[in-house]
């Protein structure tokens, strides 16, 4: 079941040459570790674009978001494969 | 791409591969599924089934709706991809491209293998779980018959015109690209049943029974090249419109005079960014019931326009002026007769261009629906992006 989130989340990620990687983030007291990036797309945000992250943990997908221009990330969408 | 949007969605979830996944325009159970995954497709669940009935057939299939910027990423990648072998390439649609190899690969084997290396890229460039069928052949129409009819990612070359009847004789007509159902009633009505019929068909046969389109199919199938590559300006549309099924079906005006509003922004903008004027409009509904006939309207203009709200006042016009004989399920409308803009000056001064400009260069810099027009508040959930298969923009 995919549930709208779009909250605002505060992120930890490595940056690898012309690349970023969410490692770990923090939403309503709780941390996730990402285990795995699964496919990164854009969307234009008038000028500028918007990063999306399709990634997982353990038992969780995750959408995060990321806006250059704000340096803000936000959970967009989650899906429980339980 | 093989089911490519529910591909796309399995890729970037990969909880929900391997499971039945429905794509659709909209969840609402009136919502239809424009894209069903490989597994979706074994269990009956197809392209253009009812998100009730997809339900009926498959009580825990995955429903999700479809997010347009995940596909054009994509796409736009593939294409990427493809243009590293060679410049000259068609985008046939969201889902599909055509490459010419002449002079890239001296030989099928060597095709065969860029085709691989293609594959891989794809694979490891954009997704491990994207899958894509290619078809090598001499001409273009036979290339797509391949890449149709073979597996999932899967590669096959079609050689040589000595091949052909062996191919044919394993599909129907409907299988090939340009023939529907009415198309093979009418060759069934001249004795043609099969591909291989065609294909051996006397020339004046076709030509008599179905004109120009005859020859042209008739040369398809014996291998003979009669299409060419064609380049983004030459696929561009010849009409722009937008339709929206109502998710709560209605007979309210003020409601679809809101959606008909959304509808002719997205047309006007994506006129205006193509740098064309309109010289007709149309607009047209269908009702729940079936039973009913739509009500359509098509009209030329004595001006071309450009504007939003040029275009939408003669279409909210025809709503206004129509009595609506059931709620309304779909409304759709369009702009045709697309012509470049000149700098040429009106006598009678008919529309006000500027400020639909003014608003598409905030847009274009804040995002969209950053600054709109009152008629529009509100209607964020209605009429949302949404794309077609054979959109590529």
């Amino acid at each position: 079941m995919y549930d709208k989130i779009n909250e605002s989340i505060e992120v930890v990620a490595s940056f690898k040459k012309s690349e970023i990687f969410p490692k770990f983030f923090s939403w309503r007291r709780k941390i996730y570790k990402v285990d795995k990036v699964h496919f990164i797309h854009t969307s234009q945000n008038g000028k500028g674009l918007l990063y999306h992250f399709s990634v997982t943990d353990k038992v969780n997908y995750f959408q995060l978001i990321f806006n250059p221009l704000t340096l803000t990330w936000t959970l967009s969408t989650m899906y429980n494969n339980g | 791409m093989n089911s490519y949007f529910a591909t796309v969605e399995q890729q970037a979830n990969p909880f929900i591969r391997g499971k039945p996944v429905g794509v659709c325009a909209y969840l609402s159970n009136n919502g239809c599924i424009v894209a069903s995954s490989i597994e979706a497709k074994k269990v009956g669940i197809k392209t253009g089934c009812l998100v009730k009935k997809a339900k009926q057939l498959y009580p825990n299939i995955i429903l999700l709706e479809n997010d347009p910027n995940k596909y054009r990423t994509v796409t736009k990648k593939f294409f990427n991809i493809m243009t590293s072998y060679s410049e000259d390439f068609e985008p046939y649609s969201i889902d599909e491209a055509f490459l010419d190899l002449t002079g890239v690969a001296h030989d099928y084997d060597e095709a065969f293998k860029l085709a691989q290396e293609m594959n891989i890229r794809i694979k490891q460039e954009i997704g491990s779980y994207l899958k894509c069928s290619i078809g090598i052949s001499y001409t273009k129409f036979l290339a797509k018959f391949v890449s149709d009819v073979i597996g999932v990612d899967e590669i096959r070359s079609l050689k040589s015109k000595n091949e052909l009847s062996q191919w044919f004789e394993r599909y129907k007509l409907t299988d090939i690209w340009g023939i529907n159902i009415k198309l093979e009633e009418r060759l069934n009505a001249i004795g043609i049943y099969t591909i291989n019929e065609l294909k051996k068909s006397p020339i004046q046969n076709l030509i008599q029974a179905l004109g120009k389109p005859g020859y042209f199919l008739w040369a398809k199938v014996n291998g003979l090249e009669i299409d060419y590559l064609r380049d983004q300006d030459q696929l561009l549309s010849k009409s722009i419109g937008h339709s929206y099924c109502v998710p709560n079906w209605t007979r309210d005006k003020k409601y679809l005079e809101k959606v008909l509003y959304k509808l002719t922004h997205r047309v006007g903008k994506r006129l205006r960014s193509r740098d064309q004027l309109a010289q007709g409009i149309y607009i047209y509904w269908t009702y729940v019931d079936y039973s009913i006939q739509g009500y359509g309207k098509r009209f030329k203009l004595k001006t071309s326009v450009t504007s939003t709200e040029v275009i939408f006042n003669k279409a909210v016009k025809v709503l206004r002026d129509t009595e609506l004989k059931d709620k309304v399920r779909m409304l759709a409308v369009g702009v045709f007769n697309l012509v470049p803009r000149n700098n040429q000056l009106s006598l009678f001064i008919t529309e006000d261009p500027r400020i639909s400009r003014l608003v598409d260069n905030i847009n274009n810099v804040y995002g969209d629906y950053a600054i709109h027009l009152g008629r529009m508040w509100k209607t964020e959930d209605i009429a949302r992006d949404r794309i077609g298969f054979r959109k590529i923009d």
